[in-house]
């Protein structure tokens, strides 16, 4: 941290703290310096001590050094090695020892053993050297006159040692012949010694370092320590010694008074100027800092009576303070906005990450998804847990199925993921008002809900937020967040941003769920009839979209989209332009849908009937986009539609026609249903009626009668009743009804209604005594009456007079609801019949005659008279049939049709013969023409022959046309009964060789021709020659016309009792089978003529004259193999002449 | 030199036809058979034909209508000669393809005149 960001009065304080330890570190300094050359004094005082302690230390112990180097130098001592006598020693030495204040005498032979120990008051003792040779040896070496200390057991032993030598060795540099060591011991009367020689206090002590003697003053006491070295210079021992120095003790004392004084001043200044500063800067400022951190200006009044500066600077400040405080505010609201913008942003991101995690996720991932937004949710607002539960309606079940916990988290119990709606319709109670809900605590729940409490924690649940998933407002289940481990609240950001996540979930299950429905359509619709169908709204309808089932109709989906195919070409070209301008107005209206039906044409060119409903898709600017359609085959629909609007007309018709009253009741006798029949018996409506008691419309004279009659009905002592009561009508009066009525029963016993029939009987009444005049009139009249039911389509007989029995012999009870049919005899083929029956059935009139037979199987012609009975409606109700017996009267009629249609016959038969004999006389006119024509232009020119041939020509043009005339004539006389036979007797036999003769003469050798005559007694016969002639010539000359060159013509002539047969035979080309009907026609010629002349006269006659003549005549023949006229002709006696 | 083709049964009108047409200066062919009229229609296409309506085997109209069906004789001009005036076999004649219809008896002079001038528009036509 830098300072500068310190606050004021830290400032303050460190620079007053720095002052103060700058003071400090400059007296330190000063004294320290002072000090310095003190210790230089004290230190040269020290070292003058220590000098002068050792040279004291060395002076007390002179005396034994040279005793040890006296007696070593000496001859006795040389002796003494080596004689090792014993009283020499105690004399010699011993008694020494106390003179030089020697404590101990050790004599060691030249390998350093000790030989001899002589101790001060002691005498010689048996104890040797407390250190090893090799040790002394090492510290001869050294030295030859070596000091050491050692410690004994007795205290610090301090030896002086020398080496044994003869005493004419000045050089002490012969080898020794052995070595002597003297020793005193540092005992408290030396230390003594030494405190008197140089004052201070001796100690001996086993460290180096100093350890304290005196407890007084350490200023002025100066401290030495002195290391006793042993044999090989390492100190075995250290001598403190402390002295007191007077000098010191002064300098100290008057130092630390001007110290002191100088502290005092220092700390007054100080003193002095932290109160300036805390008073006047400080505080203010303080002051200042407070009202601007606390925001409180009042604070400010503090600073009013301040100096100039602050009090200027307190209201300016007071000003700043009132703006900052606006702003300050604005700030803070803005911050709070920023805050709240900034979580929204970040939930926002977090629900669009969400959302994201649905984009094209298909149906199978959906759970996936589900569950990997949970695990973000939960993650992301730091929850224990995450869920959705369904609500499974079927199984009362509210099952988990998606599930997240936190990782740290044990895993849940299964049961928990299942929950029985039974126990928990509380949650869904709650959820019901589709709002969060929130608990952040769930210890604070309300001891009331312990139930729910219980499973709450049971769960261990500590905070929980539940978001319902509805569609509509239709819950289905909910999106649970909780925590198990320790509560935690939930800010209103975090609730909404978990109804946002709710509702992400919401879209994506009824995503699911229509995908599913779509899936499911899908396969549905595919195997369906219906064919959905997408167009664009452009004007010939080309298709989008339209589903694989249109195969149905034969053709390919593919064929559609692609254009292949256009609309247009399916739909039947006269429902088109009614499909276009039905779309076109429902775009215009903007209608929800637009239902049409129409036709459409099957690939195999058949009709089908589709209904066709469509919606038109929009964008966001009202743009259509396209119409969406679905196309249901309703060809079998528009067959039963047909045949029902049939059935229900003819049912509505029987229903609304019958002029009985239908009705039903209730049980307590209310109408719940009447016909039309009601309104027009009684005048009210069947609005008004329906619904209102059947009793209100009794006369009051007949309630009693009705009520009784119910009774009876409803204890069912009868099935049903029949009674003539009083109704009354709209205008006040009565009418009187004949009503039947019977229960309506569900079971044997249980009625729910009456119903039954009212008809109006009033008329009835009124007419009956008309109607029993009009009755005896039908009865009594000579013409059959029938009465026939229009209302059955077999249109039975339902009445019949006496006088229909009297004519057709049947019994009435013969022909009562029967068709009149039975009259025309079994599968009659009248034209008039099929008249009869289609004026019954389009309900027309007519008027017929027709063969009919009565009961004894005889025919009589029936003149029937069909006419209609209609009601006010105009609807026919029964026809009536007028029958009377016309036998005589056709029959005559029938006999001058007959002639009629003979003379028409005839007058076609002349027309035929003018233009046949017309054709007939123009070939030999042109003949005669031509050649006359000829003659006359190049006549001249010709030759007499060639003249001759055309002359011949006219001529015998004009015989034939001669001829044919006399055949005209003879027709004409024939026909009109002048042509009559004139028999004269005359010789037959003769007769007919001579005809013979003359044919063989024309036809010579070319024919031959053979006369047979047979059982002839006589030769004459009584007989018309000219007749004769004709027929046998005629015959005879086809015979030879249509024979082969060479043929043979056979003529038999027999002789019978009543008749003469004649034969004429030929082996010609024969006759055709097809034209043998007509031979005998005239004109008429078989196909088989060729170019062979003829005029087809003759033959017709041959059979006209026979005819004439009462004979027959028949023939044989065979295709190319010939033909045979038989001629009958009958005797004639000769008496009977005329 | 112009070929006519004679069909006609009647053997006295066939001769007179041949007579005029002969000074006339046509070559004439001729036949009294109907079935013989078509094969030789075919096999000597006659610049015309003359045809009765009534004759043995095949009758005029379906001489006519075999001609016309075939493309070598399709055009060659067809004249009926018939004593046959019916209106009705008339029209029948004309709309199956004659050029016209004469009736028995002719005026030599009409007929040759007839001939003429259906050989000039068929040439016409052509």
């Amino acid at each position: 941290m830098k300072i500068t960001k310190l606050p004021i009065r830290t400032k303050i304080l460190i620079l007053i703290g720095s002052l103060t330890i700058l003071f400090c570190g400059l007296f330190l300094l000063m004294r320290r310096t002072e000090v310095g050359k003190l210790n230089t004094i004290l230190e040269s005082k020290k070292n003058e001590n220590f000098r002068i302690i050792n040279s004291n230390i060395k002076s007390m112990n002179d005396k034994i050094r040279l005793y040890v180097y006296d007696n070593s130098y000496w001859d006795d001592m040389v002796r003494f090695t080596k004689t090792k006598d014993v009283k020499w020693a105690y004399e010699n030495i011993y008694f020494t020892m106390a003179k030089f204040d020697i404590d101990v005498e050790y004599v060691l032979n030249s390998s350093f053993k000790t030989f001899a120990t002589i101790k001060d008051g002691k005498g010689i003792v048996k104890d040797s050297l407390p250190i090893n040779t090799i040790d002394l040896a090492a510290a001869f070496s050294k030295n030859k006159f070596p000091v050491f200390f050692i410690n004994t057991p007795n205290g610090l032993l301090e030896l002086y040692g020398a080496p044994i030598q003869p005493s004419n060795d000045n050089a002490r540099a012969s080898k020794p012949f052995g070595y002597l060591m003297s020793g005193i011991y540092w005992s408290d009367s030396l230390l003594l010694r030494l405190k008197m020689q140089t004052g201070g206090i001796y100690k001996l002590g086993d460290t180096g370092s100093f350890a304290n003697i005196a407890a007084n003053d350490k200023s002025n006491i100066i401290s030495n320590t002195i290391p006793l070295p042993g044999w090989n210079g390492r100190p075995v021992k250290y001598l403190y010694a402390q002295h007191k120095v007077e000098l010191l003790d002064n300098f100290f004392n008057l130092y630390n008074k001007q110290v002191v004084l100088i502290l005092l001043f220092s700390l007054l200044v100080l003193g002095s100027i932290t109160y300036f500063l805390f008073k006047y800067v400080l505080r203010p400022i303080n002051i200042l800092y407070s009202s601007i951190s606390d925001n409180d200006e009042s604070k400010l009044d503090l600073l009013r009576n301040d100096s100039a500066e602050f009090s200027q600077f307190a209201s300016t400040l007071d000003k700043f303070f009132r703006q900052r405080k606006d702003l300050v505010q604005e700030i803070e609201k803005r911050q709070i906005i920023e805050n709240e913008l900034e979580e929204k942003v970040e939930f926002e991101n977090m629900i669009s990450t969400i959302s994201s995690i649905f984009i094209n996720v298909s149906l199978s991932e959906i759970q996936a998804a589900l569950n990997n937004s949970l695990s973000v949710v939960g993650t992301f607002l730091n929850l224990d847990r995450a869920y959705v539960f369904i609500y499974d309606e079927h199984k009362e079940l509210l099952y988990a199925s998606n599930f997240w916990r936190n990782e740290r988290l044990e895993e849940i119990n299964k049961n928990a993921l299942t929950l029985h709606i039974s126990e928990f319709k509380w949650l869904l109670e709650m959820l019901h008002h589709l709002e969060p809900v929130v608990l952040p605590d769930t210890s604070e729940l309300p001891p009331e809900v312990k139930f729910k409490k219980d499973f709450i924690e049971n769960q261990n649940v500590k905070s929980l937020m539940l978001i319902p998933l509805f569609q509509a407002t239709e819950i289905y289940g909910f999106v649970g967040f909780d925590t198990v481990r320790k509560p935690r609240k939930f800010t209103a950001s975090e609730i909404k941003f978990a109804k946002n996540v709710g509702s992400v979930f919401s879209n994506a299950l009824e995503r699911k769920n229509s995908e599913e429905k779509v899936a499911k359509a899908n396969v549905i619709l595919e195997n369906s009839t219906t064919i959905l169908c997408e167009w664009r709204n452009t004007p010939d309808l080309p298709i989008s979209y339209v589903s694989e089932n249109i195969s149905t109709l034969g053709y390919s989906s593919h064929d559609l989209i692609k254009y292949k195919v256009r609309y247009k070409a399916i739909v039947y070209p006269y429902d088109y332009e009614k499909v276009i301008m039905g779309i076109a107005e429902f775009l215009n209206k903007g209608k929800m849908e637009l239902r049409q039906e129409y036709r459409l044409i099957s690939k195999d060119k058949k009709i089908v009937w589709v209904e066709c409903r469509i919606n038109s898709r929009r964008d966001e600017n009202n743009e259509i986009v396209c119409l969406e359609g679905i196309l249901t085959n309703i060809s079998d629909k528009k067959k039963v539609e047909e045949a029902l609007k049939q059935s229900e007309y003819n049912y509505r018709s029987v229903v609304n026609s019958i002029k009985e009253v239908i009705f039903k009741t209730d049980k307590s006798l209310n109408w719940a249903f009447l016909n039309p029949a009601w309104t027009e018996i009684t005048g009210f409506s069947l609005m008004e009626s329906l619904g209102s008691g059947l009793i209100e419309y009794i006369h009051p004279d007949d309630k009693e009668k009705i009520n009784r009659m119910f009774t009876s009905l409803f204890s069912m002592e009868k099935e049903h009743c029949r009674e003539s009561v009083k109704f009354l009508t709209k205008d006040g009066a009565f009418k009187w009804i004949e009503i039947h009525v019977r229960l309506v029963l569900v079971t044997q016993k249980n009625i729910i209604g009456t119903s039954g029939t009212l008809r109006d009987v009033t008329d009835l009444v009124i007419s009956e005594e008309a109607m029993r005049i009009k009755d005896k009139a039908i009865h009594s009249s000579h013409n059959g009456v029938l009465l026939f039911d229009a209302n059955d389509k077999e249109f039975p007989i339902i009445f019949a007079n006496p006088a229909f029995c009297k004519i057709t012999g049947y019994s009435i009870s013969e022909i009562i609801g029967k068709n009149i049919s039975f009259l025309f005899g079994e599968n009659t083929t009248q034209h008039s019949a099929a008249l009869l029956a289609d004026s019954f059935t389009s309900g027309k009139g007519c008027e017929i005659i027709i063969k009919s037979y009565k009961k004894s199987g005889e025919l009589f012609w029936n003149e029937l008279k069909l006419s209609l009975i209609k009601d006010k409606d105009d609807i026919i109700t029964h026809f009536v049939g007028n029958l009377s017996d016309v036998t005589a009267r056709i029959n005559s009629e029938e006999e001058i049709k007959k002639a009629l249609e003979q003379e028409k016959e005839l007058n076609e038969l002349k027309s035929r013969f003018v233009s046949i004999i017309s054709h007939e006389f123009r070939t030999p006119l042109t003949t005669i023409f031509s050649s006359a024509e000829l003659l006359d232009r190049y006549g001249f020119k010709w030759t007499e022959e060639k003249r001759k041939e055309h002359l011949e020509r006219i001529i015998k043009s004009t015989d034939v046309l001669n001829n044919m005339i006399s055949f005209i004539l003879t027709m004409n006389k024939a026909e009109s009964g002048k042509l009559l036979p004139a028999p004269v007797d005359m010789n037959l036999i003769k007769f007919c060789t001579n005809i013979i003769e003359e044919f063989q003469l024309i036809a010579g050798e070319n024919y031959k021709l053979v006369f047979n005559k047979n059982n002839f007694d006589s030769e004459i016969f009584c007989m018309d020659e000219i007749f004769l002639r004709q027929i046998i010539s005629n015959l005879l000359s086809n015979a030879i016309k249509y024979s082969p060159t060479g043929g043979e013509i056979i003529f038999d002539l027999s002789l019978n009792d009543t008749y003469i047969s004649i034969c004429i035979k030929d082996n010609g080309i024969g006759i055709p089978e097809a034209d043998r009907p007509k031979i005998f026609e005239m004109f008429n010629r078989a196909e088989n003529v060729g170019s062979i002349n003829g005029t087809g006269i003759g033959l017709s006659i041959v059979k006209k004259t026979i005819e004439t003549l009462g004979g027959s005549i028949s023939f044989d023949s065979i295709l190319n193999k010939g033909t045979s006229f038989n001629v009958k002709l009958p005797l004639i006696n000769k008496g009977s002449k005329s | 030199m112009k070929k006519i083709l004679i069909i006609e049964d009647d053997k006295n009108i066939r001769d007179n036809l041949f007579e005029i047409l002969t000074n006339e200066g046509f070559e004439v062919i001729q036949t009294d058979n109907g079935k013989k009229g078509v094969e030789l229609a075919k096999s000597e296409l006659p610049t015309l034909i003359l045809c009765d309506m009534q004759l043995p085997e095949l009758n005029g109209l379906t001489i006519l209508k075999l001609l016309k069906t075939s493309s070598a004789t399709l055009k060659i001009p067809f004249i009926f000669i018939s004593g046959f005036s019916d209106r009705n076999l008339v029209i029948e004649g004309i709309t199956g393809g004659a050029v016209d219809y004469i009736v028995k008896p002719f005026q030599m002079d009409r007929l040759i005149n007839t001939i003429n001038k259906a050989i000039d528009n068929a040439v016409d036509r052509q």
